[in-house]
């Protein structure tokens, strides 16, 4: 189809045998004819590279909003569109993904609107609004929610979480192994349980996370006063255990990390990305950080000694 | 990198795919530079260019067709991107190409007796701008005649028609060259 890279060797270059055969005379002869110098090193390359990448970030950074405002319009298109087909299927589901890596946002008919973390997923029967306002998710989420006679219900996996009107981020993957449910808010009033009768009022700043082993909520206070990072588009990974860190890499990617002859017991990390990165990035740093091995399997990826 | 390489890559670069848009990047990065030269002139200058076209390139990934040619796309990108700037500052870089010209000629004609590479160089510098382009793409850079023609806009027959009258001339004027220098 098309021709292969010869830029190496010039003479190397055969005569194109569509010209006519008395003119590749000619065609060596001028082969010979010195060239603008290529002298770009491999530094220089990888200099370029990275300055190619550091422009397209500064790009994204001033063209964010304008993405934002495109998909703000797409969820209100569709959402319009639901809302037109409430009356039809008022009790089937509508499921929306956020793609692996990436974050999505939903917007509901109310005005409330979701923030979807990489990988996770968020659904809700049609009719929703109309009687209650229950939606359910799986995975890490940030909700803005618009004030309401109705609560507004949310089904996590393991947690249970009713508000009236607020702001709080929710972390809960039914997949998980290692990484613990963890409820924040950031302004208003929400009563998290674990669907039992026992419920944990939290107000500004107040969040939860819950062990699965003693199956009871821990309190804890949000300090910073900050907005989790993923927000942002920020990948940020607060003192983690390596286990706790591989499974969420796996979960906001949605891929498989097979961890080989390592024992990450006692291992912790802590990493921030300013930006949103590939996997391959993220686990070829780890691997120089911690001495680990990378391979690329055909599903996933292997992580060993 | 050989096209089915080419065409894997195009598509991972499609989904986003940075390690591949990398790799590209570092396997023709030093072809387009100096591609860019032939228009611009200055290494500098030629790499600016390149760099801004990766920038765009990324932009437009998810158009990105790979059952064509991507290595001539980014060709032509770079040959818009340098036409676009001599016609920005086009009156610098036609008095310093002058300078250099005038050099050459000079330097040709004290050192007649011993006929070196240079001449087949200044020959190609003397032939009409598209036909130099088109023999150019085609000699030095490699390309087959229907990744030219994408990257000039033209019909490949249009192609080879440049390059055949390009050797035509090449010939006759370098025939003239060694006839002079016999005659001296």
């Amino acid at each position: 189809m098309k021709s292969s890279d010869k830029h190496t060797n010039k003479d190397a270059q055969s005569f194109p045998k569509n010209l006519p055969p008395d003119l590749q005379e000619t065609w060596h002869l001028f082969g010979s004819a010195p060239r603008t110098p290529q002298s770009i090193s491999t530094v220089e390359t990888e200099e370029a590279l990275s300055n190619v990448w550091g422009k397209i970030k500064a790009k994204k950074k001033t063209g964010n909003s304008v993405a934002l405002k495109n998909r703000w319009i797409i969820t209100i298109a569709a959402t319009l569109l639901l809302a037109a087909l409430t009356s039809v299927f008022l009790f089937s589901e509508v499921k929306f993904q956020a793609p692996s890596g990436e974050q999505l946002q939903v917007v509901l008919a109310d005005g409330s609107t979701v923030l979807l973390n990489g990988n996770s997923s968020l659904s809700y029967p049609r009719s929703y609004g109309l009687i209650s306002r229950t939606v359910s998710i799986n995975g890490e989420a940030y909700f803005d929610v618009e004030s309401s006679d109705k609560p507004f219900i949310v089904h996590a996996p393991t947690t249970r979480i009713e508000v009236l009107g607020t702001k709080f981020t929710v972390l809960d993957w039914k997949e998980s192994k290692y990484t613990k449910p963890n409820i924040l808010v950031e302004k208003g009033k929400v009563a998290v349980s674990a669907y039992t009768d026992d419920s944990y009022q939290l107000v500004k700043d107040e969040g939860v996370t819950f062990d699965h082993s003693t199956r009871s909520f821990y309190e804890y206070k949000n300090v910073n006063q900050e907005k989790p990072n993923w927000i942002n588009g920020e990948l940020f990974f607060d003192n983690l255990s390596m286990n706790e860190f591989f499974e969420r890499l796996e979960l906001h990617f949605g891929t498989s990390i097979r961890i080989e002859n390592l024992d990450l017991d006692d291992e912790f990390i802590r990493a921030y990305y300013s930006s949103e990165k590939s996997i391959e990035d993220i686990l070829n740093d780890i691997s120089v950080v911690k001495g680990f091995q990378v391979k690329k399997l055909h599903k996933g990826y292997m992580v060993s000694k | 990198m050989d096209d089915h390489q080419l065409e894997a890559l195009t598509i991972e670069i499609r989904k986003s795919n940075r390690l591949a848009f990398s790799n590209f990047f570092r396997t023709y990065y030093a072809a387009y530079v100096a591609y860019s030269q032939r228009f611009v002139n200055s290494k500098d200058q030629a790499a600016d260019i390149v760099q801004e076209v990766f920038v765009k390139l990324w932009e437009i990934r998810d158009t990105l067709d790979p059952d064509k040619s991507l290595k001539s796309l980014v060709y032509a990108m770079v040959r818009n991107h340098s036409l676009n700037h001599l016609r920005d500052y086009e009156n610098r870089y036609t008095d310093l190409n002058e300078d250099v010209l005038t050099i050459h000629h000079q330097q040709v004609s004290t050192e007649e007796q011993q006929p070196d590479s240079s001449i087949f160089s200044e020959l190609i510098k003397e032939l009409p701008e598209r036909q130099r382009e088109a023999f150019e793409l085609s000699r030095f850079d490699g390309l087959q005649h229907d990744e030219i023609a994408e990257i000039m806009d033209v019909s490949p027959r249009t192609v080879n028609n440049h390059i055949v009258a390009a050797l035509k001339t090449l010939r006759d004027a370098y025939e003239n060259y060694k006839q002079k220098t016999m005659n001296i």
